[in-house]
C-alpha cells in the first residue's frame, strides 16, 4: 500500500468528527490483475491493472453520507468530509443505516493461495497460448477461437470504523475462458468453457480448450423441435445462470421494496422437497468466499431454502433492522464507489447423489436445455416469468439422440422451484458476478417449449 | 498533473524492451451523482477517480497497464513490468515534449461542485409536476450526474496535451401504468458544459409533459405490425444511424475485416440524399472534445456524402493496421481502458432546400410516425437491429392520426441507409446518450432532422 493506512484513517476520522459526524468508517480496497488474451496463436492483449480506492462514510444525525477517492493522500480528506456532509444533507431515505462494532466471532476461510501468487507472467502467457491451441485443434470443425483469456487477480480489503471495527482480508483468484466457433454445412455453433478457482495446479488449459470445442461441435446438426410441453433437464451451467437472473428474490432489500414475491414467506414451503439452496461464504477455493461482508459483519454458511422451506432472506444491517431479523453477512458493496447493498456470497443449489446420465434416465423422454441467451431481457425477477432462447439435446429413453436449436423455453422461476424432481451431482460454480452462482443439472418437470409449427 | 521529467522517465522505461511507441494518459475526474425515486432523494455520491494508463506499441502489438498510484517508484515499476511483455532491445528515444496548442472552443462558466440541494431540487420539481398529472403516473425516477475530467496525454513522439472536460446531465423518467401495461416517457439533456446550460430549463413543464406522454401512450391502442413507411422524428431518432450503421464504420471493426462496410470507401452505401457526419468539434455538445484521448484534435468527419462512403472513424493503433491516419476518434471511458475508435456527435445532416417535417408526413399515405425512439439492440456482425419506439403515432392520408403503443422497428443498418427517401431541413436536433464499447462507456450525441424510411418492418402486437 502506498499510504500509511493508519495515519490516514486517524486524520480522516479526526477531521470528520470536527465536521460534525457522530461516527464514521473507511473502506479501502487495493486490487491488481493481469489479463492475457490470445487470438489466432498470438497474444492480442496483455493488460496489467492496479486499482486502489477508498470510501468514506459518516453518520450525521439519522443520515449517512458517502464520498470516495482513488487519489490517496491527506489532501483529499477535506474533499471527502465536505462532500459526504453535503450528500448526507440531501438524502431523504428514512431507513437508518448503522455501523457494525466488529464483535464477531469471525471464521476465516482460506482465501489466498501463495502458489497461485507465485505464477509468472510468462507462465500465464504460455497457458493462454495452450488454451487457444487446444481449442482450435480439438476438432477439424472448429473454425476459430473468438475469446481466449487467462486472468489472475489479487485483492486486499480493509474496513475500520469509530465503533472499533478493524478488519483486513486478502484473496486471489484465477479465471480462464475460451469460446470456440465450429461450423459444418453452413451451420455455426459456439461453445464456451470457463475455469475458475484459486489453484494454478488444478488448471488444465488443454482440457479446458477441448471442453469448449466439444461443446460447440456437439451442437452441430441441431434442428428445432415441435412446439409443446416437454420434460426438461436444465444443464448445470444454465441453471446457475437462471439462479443468477433471479437471485434477487432472496434479497431482503428487494422484498422490503416490494420487488420479491417471497415477501412474508420465511418458514413456508416455496419449493419442492428436493430443493436446498445454500449461501456458503466459507468454502475454500470458491471465489465468492469472504470472512466478513462490506459492513464488517461475519459471513456464514447458511441454508436459504432447506428441503423446500424458505429459511431466511439475505440481509445487510439496514434490512435486518427493518425486519427485526439477524444480519446474515450479505451487506456487500459492489466497489468502494458504491453504497452498501445486498448480495450473495456463493449461492448454490445443493447437488444430489446421482449422475447426470442417471438424471436423463429418470426423465426418460424429453429435452436437455442449454445455452440460454437473452437473460437480461427475457427474465423478470419481479414476476418470476422467463422466456429464453436456448438450444440443447433431444433425449429419448434417457439417451441424447440429437442436438436441438431455435427453441424458446418459457416458464416461471417460482413454479420451477416447486416442480424440481431431482438434481444430479455435477455442481458447477460460475464466475464471480456480484456473487458466485452455482447449480447441478436439474430435472425440472415440464416446461413450455416453442419450436417449429 | 505530473512532472515532465517523471513522464519522460516512465516512457523511456516503457520502451526499454524494444517498443516503438509509448503513451501515458493521466486523469483526475471529480464526479457527482444524485438519484431520485418517486420524488425522494435516495442516493448521493461524490468521488474522485484518479489514475494513469500506459500503452506500449511494438508494430501493431499493444500492451496496456494502469494504476492509481502515480508515485515515481510505482509508475516506473508498472512501466517496466508492462515492457516485459515485449522482447527486444531499445531503439526509440523519447523526444522532448512540446505542449499541444489548440483553439479553445468549449468554455465552462458555472462549474458543478456547489450547492447540491439546488440539483436535487431540479429532480424533485420534475417529479412533482409529473405526479400531479394523476394517479396513472405510477413512478418517477431521475438522476443528476456531473464530472470534471482533467487529462494529460504524453507520448514518446514528444506530444504533451492537456484538456479539461466538464459534463453535466439530468435524466428523468415518468412511468404510467395500469393493471397490465407500463409505458415510460423520458428526457435526459446533457452537455459538455457547466450548470449554465440548464438556466433556461423549465423542469415543471418538462416533467408534466413526460408524464402526459406516458399516459397518452398507455391508453393508446397497440401498434400494427408489418412492412410500411416509417417517419422517424428528430434528435434521438439518430440512434439508428449510431447503433446500426456508424459502429460498423469504426476502425475497431474495419481493421479486423469484421464489418459490412469493409472495402466500400468511395462507393455508394446510402441513398443519394443521405449525408452523415461525426463532428467532435461542436461547441459544448455532449459528444465533443478539444482533443481525443490520444491527444489528436477532434474533427468534423463527413462519413457519408450524398450517399457515398467517405471515411471510417480511425484511432492510432487501428490506423497503423489499416495504413490510415487518425481521424481524432480515439476515446476511452477512463484510464482503465486503452482507447479505440469511437463516435462523438453523429448525425444525418439536414437536407438543403426547405422541407418541413409536415411535408415528410404529408407525403406518406399510410405508415408509422416514430416521434421518439427508445432503447434497442443491434447485432454488430450483421447490423440487424430491433428498437422500441417510446412515442409512436399512425399516419393516415398524409396526417398524423392517433397514438399507438408497443411499436418496435426491425431492420438492418445497411438497408435503412439505402431506403431513406425523405430528409427534412427544418427540425434538425441532437439528443444525448452513453455509448458502450471496447473502451468503455463514453458520452455521445445522436441527431437528425425528421427522416422517412420508405419501407421498414414494424413489430407491433396488432
Amino acid at each position: 500500500m502506498s499510504i500509511d493506512f493508519n495515519a490516514f484513517k486517524e486524520n480522516l476520522f479526526a477531521q470528520a468528527k470536527q465536521a460534525g459526524f457522530s461516527d464514521c468508517e473507511i473502506y479501502y480496497t487495493n486490487e491488481s490483475s493481469l489479463t492475457v488474451n490470445v487470438f489466432e496463436g498470438e497474444v492480442s492483449e496483455y493488460k496489467s491493472a492496479g486499482e486502489a480506492g477508498l470510501s468514506f462514510r459518516g453518520r450525521l444525525g439519522d443520515k449517512m453520507g458517502y464520498a470516495y477517492s482513488e487519489k490517496l493522500s491527506d489532501e483529499v480528506i477535506p474533499f471527502l468530509v465536505e462532500n459526504a456532509r453535503q450528500n448526507a444533507g440531501i438524502i431523504e431515505d428514512e431507513d437508518i443505516e448503522e455501523f457494525y462494532p466488529g464483535v464477531g466471532p469471525y471464521e476465516t476461510p482460506a482465501l489466498y493461495n501463495k502458489a497461485l501468487a507465485a505464477v509468472t507472467p510468462a507462465q500465464k502467457i504460455e497457458a493462454a497460448l495452450t488454451l487457444d491451441k487446444a481449442t482450435r485443434r480439438a476438432d477439424p470443425r472448429v473454425e476459430s477461437v473468438d475469446y481466449c483469456s487467462v486472468i489472475t487477480q489479487t485483492g486486499q480489503l480493509f474496513i475500520a470504523n469509530t465503533l472499533g471495527l478493524n478488519l483486513t482480508e486478502t484473496a486471489n483468484a484465477l479465471v480462464s475462458y475460451a469460446e470456440a466457433r465450429a461450423a459444418e454445412n453452413g451451420q455455426v455453433k459456439t461453445g464456451f468453457g470457463i475455469h475458475t478457482g484459486d489453484s494454478w495446479s488444478d488448471f488444465d488449459p488443454a482440457a479446458a480448450g477441448e471442453k469448449a470445442a466439444q461443446k460447440a461441435v456437439s451442437l452441430l446438426g441441431a434442428k428445432s423441435v415441435p412446439t409443446g410441453k416437454y420434460r426438461v433437464v436444465i444443464k448445470n451451467e444454465d441453471m446457475s445462470e437462471l439462479l443468477q437472473a433471479f437471485w434477487s428474490v432472496f434479497s431482503a432489500e428487494a422484498a422490503q421494496k416490494g420487488f420479491s414475491l417471497l415477501k412474508g414467506k420465511v418458514g413456508t414451503k416455496i419449493a419442492s422437497e428436493a430443493v436446498t439452496l445454500r449461501d456458503d461464504a466459507l468454502r475454500p477455493g470458491w471465489l465468492g468466499s469472504a470472512g466478513f461482508d462490506g459492513e464488517g459483519v461475519p459471513t456464514q454458511n447458511k441454508a436459504v431454502i432447506e428441503n423446500g422451506v424458505l429459511k431466511t432472506f439475505l440481509h445487510n444491517l439496514k434490512t435486518a433492522r427493518k425486519d427485526a431479523a439477524a444480519p446474515t453477512g450479505n451487506g456487500f458493496r459492489a466497489s468502494f464507489k458504491s453504497s452498501v447493498g445486498v448480495r450473495p456470497t456463493n449461492l448454490y443449489l445443493a447437488p444430489g447423489d446421482g449422475s447426470y446420465d442417471g438424471l436423463l434416465a429418470e426423465m426418460g423422454d424429453g429435452l436437455v436445455i442449454a445455452n440460454f441467451s437473452g437473460l437480461h431481457a427475457g427474465a423478470n425477477s419481479t414476476s418470476g416469468d422467463f422466456s429464453l432462447i436456448a438450444s440443447g439435446w433431444l433425449v429419448e429413453k434417457g439417451v441424447p439422440v440429437r442436438p436441438v436449436e431455435q427453441i424458446t423455453v418459457a416458464g416461471n422461476f417460482f413454479t420451477l422451484l416447486q416442480n424440481v424432481v431431482s438434481l444430479s451431482d455435477d455442481l458447477f460454480m460460475g464466475p464471480p458476478s456480484g456473487g458466485v452462482f452455482g447449480a447441478p443439472s436439474v430435472y425440472a418437470g415440464e416446461l413450455n417449449v416453442s419450436g417449429e409449427g | 498533473m505530473l512532472d515532465k521529467h517523471l513522464v519522460q522517465d516512465v516512457l523511456t522505461a516503457a520502451l526499454s524492451t524494444g517498443g516503438d511507441f509509448a503513451e501515458l494518459f493521466v486523469e483526475n475526474n471529480a464526479k457527482n451523482n444524485i438519484a431520485m425515486v418517486g420524488g425522494v432523494i435516495e442516493k448521493a455520491l461524490t468521488g474522485v477517480d484518479y489514475g494513469a494508463g500506459l500503452r506500449i506499441f511494438n508494430g501493431t502489438n499493444a500492451v496496456y497497464a494502469y494504476t492509481n498510484d502515480t508515485a515515481r517508484e510505482n509508475l516506473l515499476r508498472v512501466a517496466l513490468e508492462a515492457a516485459r511483455a515485449l522482447k527486444g532491445t531499445p531503439h526509440v528515444t523519447v523526444l522532448p515534449f512540446v505542449k499541444l496548442a489548440y483553439p479553445v472552443v468549449h468554455v465552462f462558466r458555472d462549474l458543478p461542485g456547489g450547492d447540491k440541494s439546488r440539483l436535487a431540487g431540479m429532480l424533485k420539481t420534475a417529479s412533482d409536476a409529473a405526479k400531479a398529472v394523476g394517479p396513472v403516473i405510477a413512478q418517477t425516477s431521475g438522476q443528476y450526474t456531473d464530472s470534471i475530467q482533467d487529462v494529460l496525454i504524453a507520448n514518446s513522439e514528444g506530444l504533451w496535451a492537456e484538456d479539461r472536460r466538464v459534463y453535466t446531465r439530468l435524466s428523468f423518467q415518468a412511468v404510467a401504468a395500469n393493471e397490465t401495461e407500463k409505458q415510460t416517457a423520458s428526457f435526459s439533456p446533457g452537455c459538455l458544459s457547466g450548470l449554465e446550460f440548464y438556466e433556461g430549463f423549465d423542469w415543471k413543464t418538462m416533467g408534466a409533459q413526460a408524464a402526459e406522454t406516458a399516459a397518452t401512450m398507455l391508453s393508446a391502442p397497440v401498434a400494427p405490425s408489418g412492412k410500411m413507411p416509417v417517419v422517424i422524428g428528430p434528435g434521438f431518432g439518430g440512434v439508428i444511424l449510431h447503433e446500426a450503421c456508424v459502429h460498423s464504420l469504426e476502425a475497431t471493426f474495419i481493421a479486423k475485416g469484421a464489418s459490412v462496410f469493409c472495402g466500400k470507401l468511395g462507393q455508394p452505401i446510402a441513398s443519394e440524399i443521405v449525408t452523415a457526419v461525426d463532428d467532435g468539434t461542436m461547441p459544448n455538445e455532449w459528444g465533443s472534445l478539444h482533443i481525443d484521448d490520444e491527444g489528436t484534435p477532434t474533427k468534423r468527419n463527413v462519413l457519408v456524402e450524398n450517399g457515398v462512403l467517405k471515411t471510417y472513424l480511425v484511432d492510432r493503433l487501428n490506423g497503423l493496421k489499416m495504413g490510415t491516419p487518425s481521424t481524432g476518434s480515439a476515446r476511452r471511458e477512463s484510464y482503465r481502458y486503452a482507447p479505440t475508435s469511437r463516435m462523438t456527435n453523429t448525425f444525418f445532416a439536414p437536407s438543403e432546400g426547405v422541407t418541413t417535417p409536415e411535408d415528410v408526413v404529408a407525403a406518406t399515405d399510410y405508415g408509422l410516425y416514430a416521434k421518439k425512439m427508445g432503447g434497442g439492440s443491434v447485432n454488430p456482425a450483421t447490423g440487424e437491429f430491433n428498437f422500441a419506439v417510446e412515442e409512436a403515432y399512425l399516419i393516415r392520408g398524409g396526417k398524423v392520426a392517433g397514438p399507438v403503443r408497443g411499436a418496435t422497428l426491425i431492420g438492418r443498418g445497411s438497408e435503412v441507409l439505402m431506403n431513406i427517401d425523405r430528409i427534412a431541413s427544418a427540425d434538425w436536433s441532437q439528443a444525448q446518450g452513453m455509448c458502450g464499447s471496447l473502451s468503455g462507456s463514453v458520452p455521445t450525441n445522436v441527431g437528425q432532422p425528421t427522416i422517412r424510411v420508405s419501407e421498414m418492418i414494424v413489430g407491433g402486437r396488432g
